[in-house]
């Protein structure tokens, strides 16, 4: 019986140079034998322009044993909203969640692939990335990781269904924490696996890794939601007031986005609050190295 | 009248041959140069990825494949490695072979056939971040008529997964550091090389028009020897950001640990330095005003040395003059007392 592969992507306003590469990159998969596989795009821009240079590469591109699908939200519903959409488009046994400023080689499905087949207790597996890999820690024994980073993801199509996917409270960031621990909570394990690189576009700074605009705000109240949603109603408050006294231009911002979330937070489970961890700064992992 | 054969001779003859030279309006921005020996493909791929993502995308890529005990090695692997790429991409891949021997042979092949109008290097266990060309190209414009620009990097300390096959993939990394990000000082890096190869971007043109190649009787350290040669006469612009991480192996692999290399390094390095000291170049005031400070320094260190050691060799003096005249008759009178004692 042939499995089904959904590789999801969410864009928004997309840099035109890097979407190509991107497109490029998806069209020249690998399909792994006895496998099917689905590329969908759902685009959360404000006009569908780039949407359709995304259809026009692809085809230019792709290799006619991989279907594509394109979808204009008309609504910017943040990374979880956008993948929960794609998601519901079909029901795959793995689905591979992946940013669109990233560039990978066609064995990448292939590798996660090898890795999650055979393993009963799989949940999620993420790509190693490069050139800065992720700060967060993994066990070079059994591959295990605390959470599994939505920059390159791969769930098993099952446990994601279970979990209802990503909580749309979520906007951008740290909705990939939260999904892994309630993964973790079910008794499925978040896996790394190092075969499979995958460049991401980050930069390094003098000062540290360059963050954006939309990460500094977005990443900040996403941390404040999850330590909501986990109960941390004391580290929450410390952190606020930390904000607060430090004339935090975010402190008022993410006031009003946590009041404008709140109610559609669905809090965590006494078995799903067990799962989380949070370290020096509120972080939800421990750094390997200093930046 | 001006005698001939002065330092001055050997200025204006180089002046000249840069002025005469005609400049190459074809071909992409930047050529970049890759040397490998094929033996570790997968890193080799990650590099290429590396390329592929850059944001300026007006560049070829010469993948030199050095091989100098093998005049007809099998190309397969890395022509397979190519096609595995996007087509787009794939297309500004060229596969040279180069059999002559010495690590510099693959670069002065790669200058000879580049087209672009600058020239950078990256070393197949090395990756750049998705700004470097942009990052150049922008102080190209800034700086027209600069020959040589210098970016920053980071260090992977990478890891040997499989240590007990000691297998060259996968690899992931240890620790993630910044490296080598001091602006470039001529009178520093004289001295010893402060910019790696894959952080130093040229004009093809002017490296042509000075007949400046990589020395191939050097077995290591020919990009310092290469970069102060392109230096004699051009100013090295800095720009400050960190555009290419740089692989450090944790199995002491590279050139720059590895124990057997350590003497080879040592006479290298002591070799350039004779060359460098021998050949004339010009300097600017600031270059200038550098060594002065560096001299002005040490001058001063060695004074407060002086001064340091004046008290201890006085400590030193009364010492022994405790030992010779104070303590030692004590200890005669002892050891008389002891023998004295054994006797009875």
């Amino acid at each position: 019986m042939i499995k089904t592969i959904s590789v999801q992507s969410v864009l928004y306003e997309p840099e035109s140079e890097s979407l190509r590469t991107f497109m490029e990159c998806l069209a020249g998969l690998t399909v792994p034998e006895g496998y099917e596989l689905t590329v969908r795009i759902g685009d959360c821009s404000k006009e569908p322009q780039e949407a359709g240079t995304a259809a026009r590469w692809f085809s230019e591109f792709g290799d006619e044993g991989i279907k594509f699908t394109y979808e204009f939200f008309g609504e910017n519903l943040g990374f979880g909203g956008g993948q929960n959409r794609l998601s519901e488009l079909s029901t795959p046994d793995y689905i591979l969640t992946l940013n669109p400023d990233t560039v990978f080689a066609p064995d990448l499905v292939t590798e996660l692939v090898k890795f999650a087949e055979g393993r009963s207790d799989f949940g999620i597996v993420e790509a190693r990335q490069f050139p800065l890999e992720h700060p967060k820690t993994w066990n070079k024994k059994d591959f295990t990781t605390p959470w599994c980073s939505g920059c390159c993801a791969m769930f098993s199509g099952e446990v994601y269904r279970t979990v209802r996917g990503f909580d749309p409270a979520f906007f951008l960031y740290c909705e990939d924490v939260d999904v892994s621990w309630r993964v973790r909570a079910l008794g499925k394990r978040c896996y790394y696996c190092v075969e499979a690189g995958i460049y991401h576009r980050k930069q390094l700074t003098l000062s540290g890794v360059r963050t954006g605009e939309s990460e500094h705000l977005w990443g900040l109240a996403g941390l404040l939601l999850l330590l909501k949603k986990y109960g941390r109603n004391r580290q929450f408050d410390r952190l606020l007031n930390n904000l607060k006294k430090s004339k935090d231009e975010r402190y008022e911002l993410c006031r009003g986005l946590i009041a404008q979330w709140s109610p559609t937070l669905t809090m965590a489970t006494p078995a799903e609050r067990r799962m989380a961890r949070f370290y020096a700064n509120f972080a939800p992992n421990k750094s390997r190295w200093g930046y | 009248m001006r005698p001939t054969g002065t330092k001055l001779d050997l200025f204006v003859g180089e002046l000249q041959r840069l002025e005469s030279h005609e400049e190459s309006t074809a071909g992409p921005d930047f050529s970049i140069l890759i040397r490998t020996v094929g033996n570790r493909n997968d890193l080799l791929r990650e590099a290429l990825l590396s390329v592929m993502a850059q944001t300026h995308q007006s560049f070829e890529v010469l993948l030199l494949f050095h091989t100098p005990d093998d005049p007809s090695p099998p190309l397969e692997g890395l022509q397979s490695l190519i096609r595995q790429f996007p087509a787009r991409f794939a297309a500004k891949v060229r596969l040279i072979v180069v059999t002559r021997p010495g690590r510099s042979a693959p670069l002065n092949d790669g200058i000879e056939q580049a087209r672009g109008r600058f020239v950078c290097i990256l070393d197949d266990d090395d990756l750049l971040y998705d700004h470097h060309f942009e990052s150049v190209s922008c102080a190209v414009k800034a700086n027209p008529d600069q020959r040589v620009f210098q970016t920053y990097s980071s260090r992977r300390l990478i890891s040997v997964h499989d240590k007990a096959s000691n297998a060259t993939f996968p690899y992931s990394v240890d620790r993630i550091e910044t490296a080598y990000t001091d602006p470039f000082d001529e009178a520093k890096q004289l001295r010893e090389n402060f910019v790696p190869s894959c952080n130093f971007v040229f004009s093809r043109d002017y490296a042509n028009a000075l007949g400046l190649r990589f020395d191939e009787s050097l077995e290591v350290l020919e990009d310092w020897k290469f970069l102060m040669d392109l230096n004699r006469l051009a100013q090295v612009v800095t720009v400050p950001e960190i555009t290419t991480a740089i692989g450090a192996r944790s199995n002491q692999t590279n050139t720059v640990e590895h124990p057997a290399l350590k003497e080879l390094w040592k006479r290298n390095r002591q070799l350039i330095q004779r060359q460098l000291a021998a050949a004339p170049r010009l300097m600017g005031a600031k270059e200038m005003a550098s060594i002065v400070t560096v001299l002005e320094l040490s001058e001063e260190l060695n004074m407060e040395l002086c001064q340091m050691k004046r008290p201890i060799r006085q400590i030193e003096r009364w010492f022994f003059f405790f030992l010779y005249h104070v303590a030692s008759p004590f200890v005669r009178v002892f050891r008389r007392a002891i023998v004295r004692g054994n006797r009875r």
